[in-house]
């Protein structure tokens, strides 16, 4: 049956209803006044009977299509409890086509209906329009209108029920943390997710301010954020580090906060859900820690081009100065020698002389000037590749056999490992070293230089030791910068950059170049290398 | 053109007055050293003389010249099937073993460091000349 319309039956006025709806219906289904009366007081006599002592009695009205395929204007009149027939039943069986009674035990159905003309159009859309009709009617009594509202508000009350029934049931399944706040920040609702995630109650969040769930640092901002919110009364986004009950950590959460705004403007509640975020959070900060490493990195390395730019542009400087400042000395040295050979009779003893000093002068002048030349360009070009140290001293030995020979001096080597180094400026190291003793030796004894090493692990110390004039160790900080001579020219000749190279190429070879003196009482130079140079010290 | 045996490239006037100078107190002939100021000069020069029985037999290069330095001189020559027969001296300032390795790899004869004494650029000439002769 389609239904158009019901009345509760509870009492007499009810009965007026049920009879006028019953009227109404019979005429929009196109029967004629007879059949009008005739089956709207049948409605009202079934009726009569049951509002007497109703329990949950309603009427319902409609169309109906029996199976013999007639369509029938039908009234369906049930109640939860038993009613006795009546007269008014035998009577209204009269007044209509059918009348059934099909109650079961404990309540009553009865269903009586009036074939409706052949020509009747049974149509859904026409249907509806009738339902709206019916039910929407303008009230004839006061009573209707209530009987009608009070209808409405069920319905509305049970759709309630309904809906709030399903928000819990979705609160309750979706992994997140659900709660609304008042706006004084008690929660009013929340679901079991935080609960059980804070291992608190509504009230005892409420009576503690959050306090044992809020990460101390973010309390004070979390409710000075809630207070400023009230004022905007706009959605807005926290991040909050709450404790997990279960783990006694502190997880990362983000919070969505809506507000509810009524009719009026005024701010009622807070909705908010909160996701943990922790995962994405520890991302965010590595991510964050690895750029700033980047960041630096990118800085030192740049700062590191710079300089190694600028040490090549101050070699190159050097080199150029060097190699272009022998030019004219050459000149110079030539020129005087010229002077001296071509006037050689013309020139008085004394122009001579003079002659000679400029010679003196212009030599010291070049050897400075090599110096600076072989300062300069001692760099890290090449590779490091196994050096037998033994056989580098040896050969600084050999191609100092001239200056050996003619101070008399002894050297012994004792047994030296090979390392990882740049043979060529090994042995301009060794060179510069035996030289240097060679220079300042002491005029009271036969001249011996000791060569010893001592390995530990991947360093190896090399000691040279002298039995010279020795130094002043006050002066020791001093020996290998570049042009830093202790001695007048006249007493030792020298450039003060033999030494300064010797640190430069231990430089290159990430060793350490020091010594120890006592003025009168030798030299020892001590120099650390790294045996392998890919290996830690 | 004929008697012309040494080709002698020099930017610096003074080196070239004291070699000159030198050749002529070692009693070598005037015409037989021709002097330029760089090695496009020698270039030019060789391309200009086109018979190859005037060519010099020796040529003399100063390292650092303008518009084409004694190297790139030098790789020129050596790479020209007309001039790769020519004997190539290189006449420099200092001696830097890695470009005296370099310019010896290339083809050049000997590499000679400028005399820094009046008898040494006696030697040196004397050494051209006979070069040149030889």
């Amino acid at each position: 049956m389609f239904e158009i319309t019901r009345v509760s039956l509870e009492n007499d006025m009810d009965l007026v209803l049920a009879h006028r709806q019953g009227m109404k219906l019979a005429e929009v289904a196109g029967l004629s006044v007879a059949g009008q009366t005739s089956f709207a007081t049948a409605v009202s006599e079934v009726c009569r009977n049951i509002v007497k002592d109703p329990e949950d009695a309603v009427l319902i009205l409609g169309i109906a299509l029996g199976e013999d395929r007639q369509k029938r204007l039908t009234a369906i009149i049930t109640d939860t409890r038993i009613h006795p027939g009546s007269e008014g039943w035998q009577y209204a069986r009269r007044l209509v086509d059918t009348f059934t009674i099909t109650s079961p035990r404990t309540a009553t159905h009865i269903e009586l209906a009036t074939l409706l003309p052949q020509s009747f159009n049974y149509n859904i859309k026409q249907l509806e329009r009738w339902s709206v009709l019916l039910n929407n009617d303008p009230s004839v009594s006061p009573y209707e209108e209530i009987k009608r509202k009070n209808r409405q508000l069920q319905e509305m009350t049970t759709q309630l029920k309904h809906s709030e029934q399903q928000y819990r049931t979705l609160t309750e399944t979706l992994p997140l943390v659900i709660l609304t706040l008042d706006v004084a920040g008690n929660v009013v609702y929340a679901n079991n997710w935080l609960l059980e995630y804070t291992g608190e109650t509504i009230e005892s969040l409420n009576a503690s301010k959050w306090a044992n769930v809020i990460h101390p640092e973010d309390m004070e901002s979390g409710w000075q954020d809630f207070a400023n919110a009230t004022t905007d009364r706009t959605p807005w986004k926290a991040e909050r580090r709450l404790k997990d009950a279960a783990t006694n950590e502190y997880r990362w959460h983000e919070a969505v906060m809506t507000p509810v705004i009524d009719d009026k403007d005024n701010l009622l509640l807070w909705n908010s859900f909160m996701t943990d975020v922790h995962a994405r959070k520890e991302i965010e900060q590595a991510l964050k820690d690895n750029k700033e490493l980047t960041e630096i990195k990118e800085v030192l390395e740049e700062k590191n081009a710079e300089l190694k730019q600028s040490n090549e542009a101050l070699e190159q400087f050097a080199y150029v100065t060097s190699h272009d400042l022998q030019e004219p000395l050459r000149k110079i040295s030539f020129y005087t020698d010229y002077l001296t050979r071509k006037f050689n009779q013309e020139l008085p003893a004394e122009a001579k002389g003079l002659l000679q000093n400029m010679v003196g002068a212009s030599d010291r002048m070049r050897q400075l000037i090599y110096g600076i030349l072989t300062f300069s360009t001692i760099n890290k070009k090449t590779g490091y590749e196994p050096v037998d140290v033994n056989a580098v001293i040896q050969e600084a030995i050999d191609d100092m056999e001239l200056a050996i020979r003619e101070k008399n001096a002894l050297i012994n080597i004792g047994a030296i490992p090979a390392i990882d180094g740049i043979r060529m400026q090994l042995l301009q190291l060794f060179e510069n070293l035996i030289s240097n003793s060679l220079k300042f030796i002491s005029p009271d004894r036969r001249p011996e230089i000791n060569i010893t090493a001592e390995t530990e692990n991947n360093l190896v110390t090399i000691e040279l030791a002298d039995n010279g004039i020795g130094f002043d160790e006050k002066h020791l900080n001093k020996i290998f910068d570049l042009f830093q001579r202790l001695h007048s020219r006249e007493k030792y000749a020298g450039t003060g950059i033999g030494l300064g190279i010797c640190r430069k190429i231990m430089n290159i070879h990430n060793g350490d170049i020091s010594a120890r003196s006592n003025p009168g009482e030798g030299a020892t130079f001590v120099l650390k290398f790294p045996i392998k140079q890919d290996l830690p010290a | 053109m004929s008697n012309i045996r040494i080709l002698l490239a020099d930017d610096d006037i003074e080196d070239r007055m004291i070699i000159s100078d030198a050749f002529r107190e070692i009693g070598v002939e005037e015409d037989a050293v021709h002097y330029v100021e760089n090695g496009e000069e020698v270039m030019s020069w060789l391309n200009k003389a086109g018979d190859p029985l005037t060519f010099p037999s020796l040529i003399v290069l100063d390292l650092n010249m303008p518009k084409m330095s004694g190297r790139k001189t030098l790789e020129e020559l050596k790479s020209d099937i007309r001039y790769k027969g020519i004997k190539v001296i290189i006449f420099s300032t200092s001696i830097n073993e890695r470009e005296k390795a370099e310019c010896m790899a290339l083809g050049a004869l000997s590499y000679i460091t400028k005399p820094l004494k009046y008898s040494e650029s006696l030697e040196t000439a004397d050494h051209f000349n006979k070069q040149s002769l030889a």
